[in-house]
């Protein structure tokens, strides 16, 4: 048939003892846009490498537009006419928007040895200007940009390949509403172009909106494809779990466990754009807090944990009025701190699952000066164990494991600690449905043992199912206050959020 | 639109294949941590039946374990600084600082203060690279560059000032059980402080990722000072070895301390940029390594600018086999 671009026959990788991907074909049309969808580890991401010749295929052959495709480098994948945008960010510090852009392809804007950044902007601003971008141009530094302009400018670079083939690698988890806009916008058009999208995402709501088509991948075989009406959340959900999920994995209404009791105190926080946030933390309690990435959430997590100090301001802990002023401090009081940025923040990746859950306990541990293995063990086995975390023994190296199996060695890792209050910035960012509905089953645990929560979501609808109540923040101030009722809509969040 | 994609049930790859490669993956892990090893074995070997049987003599062995004795003892403390994923460039001249210092005070009241000067002038020379490096922030190589030079012009200005002899009785000392017993003190006091304690596990943990160890309630700066304060205390100790080994204080005492230390360390598997990998044995069998080709070269009567040059190479070609490029961050 004309109009197939992509075609793959029994696709296979593996690495070590780990069946990545299991003779997976598939074909990608003209116009299409379609979403690739499992659970972590169902062997997404090792497809889509293989497709843009990161990674190399143990069996299996591919065509591309008719003819036998070998991409051998994610850059001769781009000559082909195969663009990816990836989950973490692929721009380099110290370098222009412009030059970003046109990385490698500096030659194009040559006479002699001299390249002219001139004509360079000029090329990178039409190019800013078709996206819609306008509050920055190509002469800006990168490094003065938000993760979220700088995820625009390597989609700008994708575009300028003209691509035939766009893969979108959960991209849009990282980005704001305003953002995930953009990106659905340049999909939209290409579609129009009769170019084609695979789109990985996480969000089935989202994929819902977006794609036209779905295929879904479990441990890495091919499971089915649902077309057009067929994609909805609950088919997609039944068909990367294999079972039958109730569609709400979210808290039941109506149960409270919130007490009078104010665990936390959090007074007037002035720092960069935060400006004099003030607000309350209750045992008992899941508070939310939304907003857009920029808006100051992020770094509030880490001022009220003590990571940051603020320019004015303080928090304190209500039983005891300590100040929180240190991370130190705050684990010594049972404060948990779990960051969005798991590799970077949150985990030790050449390091054992032991070390990871064992590192805020090494106080209890101690006997005397000493720490002696076994006692380290124990409380790692049994940590991890509680959040049945899938691993070969403790001593495993925790990169090795997938991201929803990550964040679970993180929880495990405050539950040793025998946490008290918890500060999760984004929990379940980019964790499959499986492991989301285990950690939400254990924030409802926790907090009907008196503990406190404060969730930071980017995910309204996670927002309003777990939260008994939702501050929204808007450019560093809280811009809105919701308590658990019926009547809180998205549409009411959004507003107050934008 | 018509949409269509192909499915296939997914046969299941022949389970030996894939085991073939996960053998073969250990064995490549395993291959690393030998490395050391199996170079000291062949070291041992080459030498052993190249010599005329020289290498073997006990003269000759006690000769090489002397020498690395001062290596291992400064080692030991320097891998806590290194674990952490700094450079501590001031162990020369803080070994040359610590040896004036201590003999000279020594000749002044008694020769019992010499060790207790020596730990205590080592130790503040590691406190004083943990202050430029904490508090104001300077590289902590850069810093240690520092009182490297202050300490060699030290030593070079004190021999010119003053006698630094060691007085006859203290040369009972001069003895191959002594080292052994020094180097098995501080190495075992050490290893427990490394794998058993805070100070080890924090220092490895920074040394993994610092934003995670700050995140996660560990006061870095306190615990990057705790590791310059016992690699001075160590350096002190060396100092003491060295005074006793020379019979007094040189212009010389020190030099090249820290790149030796430095060397042995990597000959010896431990990871340049530190993190839950390094091991404390690497100490040992790195300085081993390393005064062993130096002596095994020397009795083949090679140049010895020659033998600086097959240093050069074999200490390339180690970390071409062992350093983990996997946290370098190489880009496609």
């Amino acid at each position: 048939m004309d109009d197939v671009i992509l075609k793959l026959h029994g696709m296979v990788k593996s690495f070590g003892s780990t069946k990545a991907v299991q003779d997976v074909s598939m074909e990608l049309r003209k116009g299409q846009v379609l979403a690739l969808i499992g659970e972590n580890g169902s062997g997404k991401s090792t497809l889509m490498s293989m497709v843009t010749g990161t990674l190399q295929p143990d069996k299996g052959r591919m065509e591309l537009k008719g003819k036998e495709y070998v991409p051998d480098s994610i850059i001769a994948a781009g000559n082909s006419g195969v663009c990816i945008l990836i989950q973490e960010l692929g721009t380099i510090d110290g370098l222009t928007v412009a030059e970003n852009i046109f990385l490698g392809k500096e030659k194009r804007f040559a006479s002699g040895f001299r390249v002219s950044s001139r004509r360079m902007n000029q090329a990178a601003d039409e190019l800013l200007q078709s996206m819609g971008v306008s509050h920055f141009d190509a002469k800006t530094e990168v490094d003065a940009l938000s993760f979220e302009e700088r995820k625009l400018i390597e989609v700008c670079r994708a575009m300028y390949n003209d691509p035939d083939i766009l893969i979108v690698d959960e991209t849009t988890t990282a980005l704001s509403h305003t953002g995930r806009e953009k990106i659905y916008t340049i999909i939209e058009n290409l579609k129009k172009q009769q170019k084609a999208v695979v789109f990985i995402s996480h969000d089935l709501d989202e994929v819902q909106k977006v794609c036209d088509s779905a295929m879904i991948l479990r441990d890495g075989s091919y499971i089915g494809t649902l077309y057009g009406e067929e994609v909805t959340p609950e088919n997609m959900r039944q068909m990367m779990i294999g079972r039958d999920l109730s569609g709400n994995y979210y808290r039941t209404k109506g149960t409270t466990y919130v007490k009078e009791e104010v665990a936390l105190d959090v007074r007037n926080i002035q720092y960069g754009i935060l400006h004099d946030v003030s607000f309350q933390l209750h045992r008992g309690e899941i508070l939310g807090l939304g907003g857009l990435t920029e808006c100051g959430m992020h770094e509030l997590c880490k001022i009220v944990f003590g990571a940051i100090k603020p320019d004015a301001g303080e928090v304190e802990l209500t039983e005891n009025h300590v100040k929180i002023t240190s991370p130190a401090v705050a684990i010594k009081n049972h404060i948990a701190y779990l960051p969005k940025d798991r590799d970077n923040e949150s985990l030790f990746l050449m390091t054992s699952i032991k070390d990871n859950i064992t590192v805020a306990s090494m106080d209890r541990l101690r006997n005397g000066p000493f720490i002696t293995r076994k006692r380290e063990r124990d409380l790692a086995d049994q940590a991890a164990g509680q959040l049945s975390v899938k691993m070969r023994d403790v001593e495993q190296l925790t990169k090795e494991l997938s991201g929803g199996n990550k964040q679970k060695v993180v929880v495990a890792k405050w539950m040793a600690n025998e946490s008290d209050i918890l500060i999760m910035d984004c929990p379940t960012r980019g964790i499959d449905i499986g492991v989301k509905a285990a950690i939400y089953k254990l924030m409802e645990q926790l907090i009907s043992e008196g503990k406190a929560i404060l969730m930071v979501s980017e995910e309204i609808p996670e927002l309003l199912g777990m939260s008994d109540r939702i501050l929204i923040m808007k450019d560093g101030t809280i811009n809105g206050e919701f308590d658990r009722s019926e009547e809180v809509t998205e549409k009411s969040l959004i507003e107050k959020l934008i | 639109m018509v949409i269509e994609m192909k499915m296939k049930e997914a046969p299941v790859l022949g389970a030996k294949g894939s085991k073939k490669e996960s053998n073969v993956l250990k064995n490549a892990e395993w291959a690393k941590k030998a490395v050391p090893f199996l170079g000291l074995l062949v070291l041992v070997l080459l030498f052993s039946t190249t010599t005329d049987g020289r290498f073997l003599k006990v003269a000759n062995l006690q000769n090489i374990f002397s020498q690395a004795a001062i290596v291992m003892v400064a080692g030991t403390g320097c891998s806590f600084v290194m674990s952490h994923n700094n450079l501590d460039f001031s162990l020369g001249g803080a070994c040359a600082m610590s040896a004036v210092a201590g003999i000279v005070i020594g000749a002044k009241f008694s020769y019992a203060w010499m060790l207790p000067v020596c730990l205590a002038v080592g130790m503040m020379c590691g406190l004083v690279t943990a202050g430029l490096h904490i508090k104001a922030r300077i590289p902590a190589f850069m810093a240690g560059m520092c009182i490297m030079f202050a300490g060699r012009g030290l030593a070079q200005g004190a021999y010119l000032q003053f006698v630094m002899t060691l007085p006859q009785d203290y040369k009972v000392l001069q003895n191959i059980w002594f080292y052994f017993a020094v180097v098995t003190i501080i190495f075992l006091t050490a290893y427990i402080l490394f794998e058993y304690t805070k100070i080890g596990k924090y220092n490895k943990l920074i040394g993994s990722n610092m934003q995670v160890a700050k995140l996660s309630g560990v006061p870095v700066n306190k615990y990057k000072a705790m590791a310059f304060a016992v690699s001075g205390f160590t350096v002190g100790a060396a100092a003491f070895m060295s005074i006793i080994r020379g019979g007094g204080v040189g212009a010389q005492t020190g030099t090249n301390l820290e790149t030796n230390v430095l060397l042995a360390l990597t000959l010896g598997g431990f990871p340049l940029t530190g993190g839950s990998q390094a091991k404390m044995r690497s100490v040992i069998v790195g300085a081993l390594v390393l005064f062993m080709l130096n002596n095994g070269l020397q009795l083949w009567g090679v140049d010895p600018t020659i033998i600086n040059v097959i240093k050069g190479i074999v200490f390339l070609v180690v970390v071409y086999i062992t350093i983990d490029r996997g946290s370098g961050g190489v880009m496609i």
